[in-house]
């Protein structure tokens, strides 16, 4: 199938009278890499699950409205989104778009081990039988660069390391081979070892597997190392949009130029070449 | 887990043990006995004409018209038969046995192929008893029966009581190894008590144990060996020229103004006292649960109604509706245990109910769901595999505390006279038996158990509230040392 995975045009949400997102513009190509970056507020997590279809009750998702009929859209791999019924949507969740959030410890059930996690994933989208997913957990683990694969799936998510729970939480997003993952602020509480190492990871999945990866990111560094293109958000907006290199070294708006300046002096190789 | 929890683990342990086995402890029935029991033999000889004829009765054999058949009535016709001849067949000599045996299978000619011709069944049946009559100092030809050995105790036990017995071990053995290290032996051993309940079900019921030690005194009942259980006297068994014994000698526990035994009343009514506690616990742990979860889950409408019903029930006096209730069921229909178990909990389900709700809308938030929801798992699945669960830690605590709470309103209730009435009261009921302070052992030991078993549903309860709130020793620590508590 031909055109982008995801394509969002004129995306607006709200809550009540209050504008959340005004006209928001995505494109993303299959194995491509998207990072949405802005500060706190700007609309970045509400515009990831407004894509997912999973914005709590009281905010209203529209597409706006051309002359004739809707001008936006919000489809994923040539479906709208908007007109699939809300267990179509949930079939596509899971299966063809894997999620990823900040906050490894808790977007892991605290009583279930976390092999059985990912095993419910794949008996759940893939009939897979109980052996079966227990046994493609732990290769799921191995394939996370999670040392002792079989000890780990047999452990509690709060007896492993937020690094170890992020990367269980990414087999559990990826499990099914899904076409885009979406990651929101995957390294935000992780120390910057664990933070490179997760990121590799969204890298290696992307050149092995093809899996489009759209990240939600307040960190430029972050986005500049595991992203081709980026797409700057502020107050519900989307300010600038293009390859992440240069829109670092040759912001063209006046908010992504500040950004750029709020970075640390010391991040070394990014502010080398600006200064060049 | 705390060691608060572990002893009141224990004492709850302990105390559904002695209710578990107490068939097996306190029995008027010897647990062994190798004997002739002319007594019951007696009694199947001179009703076994009668039950032939009543046999007879259910089908016109001679005409072979169904008019007014009754399925029902015709098998059991035939069980009352087949018994006394079980009856008469233990201990019996030769050539007598031949001839019982004869009998049988004319009787079993008659209800498989409907045997019309000869004599008739009842005429075969009372020549039969005439030459089984026992032999007398008048009559040296009649029939002098053997010993014979058998279980009197383990026959009159009912499935269901082996299968809790079975349970009660499986939960003991996984208490002393501190938790449960396989399930898959636990289902085994609960299906091997299955197993073992479903077997006693097809042996249950002799009739040869009815009124075996008025027959042992007597004479009637001749043994060369019985061995009683523990405690040798039945819960209903009267002994009016020993009433009102204080503890000690014969009685452990003395005797209440009938001469029945205390020892024997309190093992067997604990079974009551514990039962309501536990069916009761179940009971608002299920409506809790689900009622709690829906309006937790679904919010909006469904738990504004739900919030109103919780109202509505806490604002009733409690006590007052479940003693309305429990007047209103006769005991004759629904067993007494069902019908206080269940009105306690439909007046005590809202504690835990808001409980559940109050998690669920905690846990409804946090990112975990929004996770289970983003791997496309559905609302089904989410609420019942990764949200209820979750909620239940607090849930249990509450759980512990409302069984504690059962036990002692089911206790008042028995004691204002509305509980489980005769042959065997609840402790609450053999509290409230005497109210004269002389007669104390009447009032102490079913009242010491009743403090015991709330003593211990407590323990557990505060001792898993510890173990699930860290905050909690903390405080406890700044109470002491003065410092403030920040409210």
């Amino acid at each position: 199938m031909s055109g982008p995975l995801l394509h969002v045009r004129g995306l607006e949400v709200s809550v009540g009278d209050v504008p959340i997102l005004r006209g928001i513009d995505l494109d993303l190509e299959r194995g491509g890499s998207l990072a949405l970056v802005g500060e706190s507020g700007a609309g970045k997590t509400t515009a990831l699950l407004a894509i997912l279809q999973l914005l709590p009750d009281g905010f209203r998702v529209r597409l706006a409205q051309g002359e004739r009929g809707p001008a936006g859209a919000l489809s994923f791999d040539g479906r709208d989104l908007t007109r699939l019924s809300p267990s179509a949507v949930a079939a596509i969740r899971g299966r063809e778009i894997g999620a990823v959030f900040q906050e490894p410890a808790s977007s892991l059930n605290p009583l279930m081990r976390v092999g059985e996690q990912v095993a419910e994933v794949l008996r759940h989208h893939r009939s897979l039988g109980r052996r079966a997913a227990a046994g493609r957990a732990v290769e799921l683990f191995g394939e996370m660069g999670i040392e002792d694969p079989a000890r780990c799936a047999r452990a509690y998510p709060h007896e492993l390391s937020g690094g170890m729970n992020q990367r269980v939480a990414i087999a559990m997003a990826t499990a099914c081979e899904p076409a885009l993952v979406v990651a929101d602020e995957p390294t935000a509480s992780l120390d910057v070892t664990v933070q490179r190492d997760v990121l590799a990871l969204f890298d290696r999945l992307r050149r092995e597997h093809g899996t489009a990866l759209l990240l939600v990111t307040h960190d430029l560094a972050v986005a500049a190392n595991s992203c081709e293109r980026a797409a700057v958000m502020r107050a519900g907006r989307i300010v600038e949009e293009g390859p992440v290199r240069d829109l670092l070294l040759r912001p063209s708006n006046d908010y992504t130029r500040e950004l750029v300046g709020a970075l640390p002096q010391y991040a070394p190789p990014l502010a080398d070449e600006a200064a060049s | 887990m705390t060691s608060r929890t572990r002893i009141g683990l224990a004492l709850l342990l302990a105390l559904a043990g002695a209710a578990v086995f107490a068939p097996l402890l306190a029995s008027d029935l010897p647990l062994y006995m190798k004997g002739a029991n002319e007594r019951a033999y007696e009694r199947a000889r001179r009703t076994l004409p009668i039950a032939v004829e009543e046999f007879e009765s259910t089908w016109d054999f001679a005409g072979l018209t169904y008019e007014g058949f009754d399925a029902a009535l015709y098998r059991m016709e035939i069980d009352a038969v087949r018994s006394r001849l079980d009856t008469l067949a233990s201990g019996l000599p030769e050539p007598q046995a031949a001839r019982l045996e004869g009998f049988r299978s004319e009787f079993d000619t008659t209800v498989s192929q409907h045997r019309v011709e000869g004599p008739t069944l009842v005429e075969l049946a009372r020549q039969l008893v005439l030459e089984l009559e026992l032999a007398d100092e008048d009559d040296e030809n009649g029939v002098i029966l053997e010993a014979a050995a058998s279980f009197p105790l383990l026959a009159a036990l009912r499935p269901s009581e082996v299968f809790f017995a079975g349970t009660w071990i499986v939960a003991t053995v996984a208490f002393l190894r501190r938790g449960v290290r396989s399930w898959t032996r636990i289902t085994r051993g609960l299906l091997l008590a299955a197993a073992l309940a479903l077997a006693t079900g097809l042996l249950a019921g002799d009739p040869r144990t009815v009124g075996l030690k008025d027959g042992l005194a007597d004479g009637s009942v001749r043994a060369t060996t019985v061995v009683f259980p523990p405690v040798a006297f039945g819960y209903a068994e009267t002994h009016l020229e020993a009433s009102l014994q204080p503890p000690g000698g014969e009685h452990w526990l003395g005797t209440d103004g009938l001469g029945r035994d205390v020892l024997s009343r309190l093992l067997h009514g604990g079974r009551l006292s514990l039962a309501v506690g536990l069916l009761t616990t179940v009971l608002v742990l299920g409506i809790g649960v689900a009622l709690g979860a829906l309006a937790g889950l679904f919010g909006g409408r469904v738990d504004f109604v739900f919030l109103r019903v919780v109202e509505v029930v806490q604002s009733f006096p409690s006590l007052l509706l479940v003693l309305a209730g429990v007047a209103l069921v006769p005991a004759r229909e629904v067993h007494p245990v069902v019908t206080i178990a269940v009105a306690i909990a439909l007046v005590r389900w809202t504690g835990i109910a808001r409980l559940v709700r109050g998690e669920c809308l905690r846990l409804r938030e946090l990112e975990f769901t929004l996770a289970a929801r983003a791997l496309g798992f559905g609302g089904f699945r989410i609420a019942f595999r990764h949200l209820i669960p979750s909620a239940m830690p607090p849930v249990l605590v509450a759980a512990a505390f409302a069984a504690s709470d059962a036990v002692l309103t089911e206790s008042a209730i028995s004691f204002l006279g509305l509980g489980t009435g005769p042959p065997v009261p609840s402790w609450g009921g053999l509290i409230a038996a005497e109210r004269d302070l002389d007669i104390w052992w009447l009032q102490l030991f079913p009242g010491f158990l009743v403090f015991v078993t709330v003593v211990a549903c407590n323990l557990v309860g505060e001792g898993l509230r510890e173990a699930l709130d860290p905050r909690a020793r903390r405080e406890r620590r700044q109470l002491h040392t003065g410092l403030e508590v920040p409210a």
